[in-house]
């Protein structure tokens, strides 16, 4: 049997990357501009958290 | 494209119908004195039609102290809301300081997202005013759980259709950029703004779709349109344009990090994670740093064709 030359791949040293996670935004925890949380929704005055964050 | 600040309410009702990246929702009163209302963008995704893939019911309720929702807490938000199990069934409730100790609303749904009834607290609306009852983040929260048994995933993006009809999605935290890019495209011949930061992607025939919400960011800007997802860009503020591309694992990772995942759910995740894969092997994604000018209009239609 006719022997097929074996090509290894180079070893690339794995690297770790750091991603930012912002959970506070990701399980909509926080009010957004014109539909913020709650029965004072879009006025400003339900301080269970800022519009800013959510948007 | 929709600026919606300046819409007025909708005709006070007991029933509402509408469509969010193709889920229709249906809403239904329960009592004489509870009618609906909607403001702002989310009136722009109110359809017509008979059935619908979720169907809720409203109605008051007097909720105490004592009447807490009791079951297993499965998952805090940290904020307005809570996740528990009650007996297979699936109990949102929403609490804030300035209301008292009790929820201002609970909402029970199923576990296939598919039916659910929402008591609102007497005490904590005003009488006899319109109200719909699900307000932000309850909608979004349904629909995302609807979403994450296989159908799709909701992106922190603002998601554009080009003049060409090429599909862009700009994906971000808050602060990257997402409404400063939403501003910068907004008036540019031919290009249809989905959202400035919230656009739901799905699968349809085999390709990856992006469509747009009525939770939108600071430019107010919400469409019920879609498109073919071609690019993603993870968007940054810059001194200058440029794109570095992104490996499919690099590409996944950031995909997660700008996603509103259900945390409470193995299976949630699990189809979040194959679904982003999905999607990196669908699109090219790159990294753009951006300058806040117009140049990264054309500078970024000359990459997407390179």
């Amino acid at each position: 049997m006719e022997e097929k030359e074996i090509q290894k791949k180079p070893y690339i040293k794995p690297e770790i990357t750091e991603i930012e996670l912002r959970p506070e935004e990701a399980v909509l925890g926080s009010c957004k501009t014109a539909a913020s949380a709650g029965p004072g929704a879009g006025r400003c005055n339900f301080p269970s958290a800022c519009s800013s964050l959510g948007s | 494209m929709s600026g919606v600040g300046s819409q007025t309410k909708a005709d006070e009702r007991r029933e509402i119908r509408l469509e969010i990246a193709g889920v229709s929702i249906a809403l239904r009163s329960q009592d004489c004195d509870l009618t609906f209302s909607l403001d702002g963008a989310v009136r722009g995704f109110m359809a017509e039609g008979n059935g619908a893939d979720i169907e809720v019911t409203a109605a008051w309720a007097d909720i105490g102290e004592s009447s807490i929702p009791s079951g297993d807490l499965l998952f805090d938000s940290g904020a307005v809301w809570r996740l528990l199990d009650c007996g297979g069934d699936y109990i949102f409730s929403f609490n804030s300081p300035i209301l008292g100790p009790g929820p201002y609303k609970i909402a029970k749904f199923n576990r296939e997202f598919t039916r659910g009834h929402v008591d609102l607290n007497r005490d904590s609306f005003k009488a006899g005013i319109p109200v719909y009852p699900m307000e932000y983040p309850l909608d979004e929260l349904i629909v995302l759980n609807w979403l994450a048994q296989g159908r799709g995933i909701e992106m922190h993006s603002c998601g554009l259709i080009d003049s060409d009809g090429r599909g862009l999605l700009f994906a971000g935290q808050s602060g990257a950029g997402k409404t400063t890019t939403a501003r910068l495209w907004e008036n540019t011949e031919g290009v249809k703004i989905l959202s400035d930061d919230r656009i739901i992607l799905r699968k349809i025939g085999g390709e990856i779709w992006m469509h747009g919400t009525p939770w939108h960011g600071d430019a107010e800007l919400a469409s019920p349109a879609a498109a073919k997802l071609n690019r993603v860009y993870f968007i940054k503020h810059g001194a200058g344009n440029s794109i570095s591309e992104l490996s499919q694992a690099g590409a996944i990772a950031r995909l997660f990090s700008c996603s509103f995942p259900p945390f409470h759910s193995h299976a949630g995740l699990d189809f979040t994670l194959g679904f982003m894969s999905e999607v990196a092997a669908a699109a090219a994604c790159s990294e753009l740093s951006f300058a806040p000018a117009k140049e990264v209009v054309g500078f970024v239609r000359q990459a997407a064709v390179r």
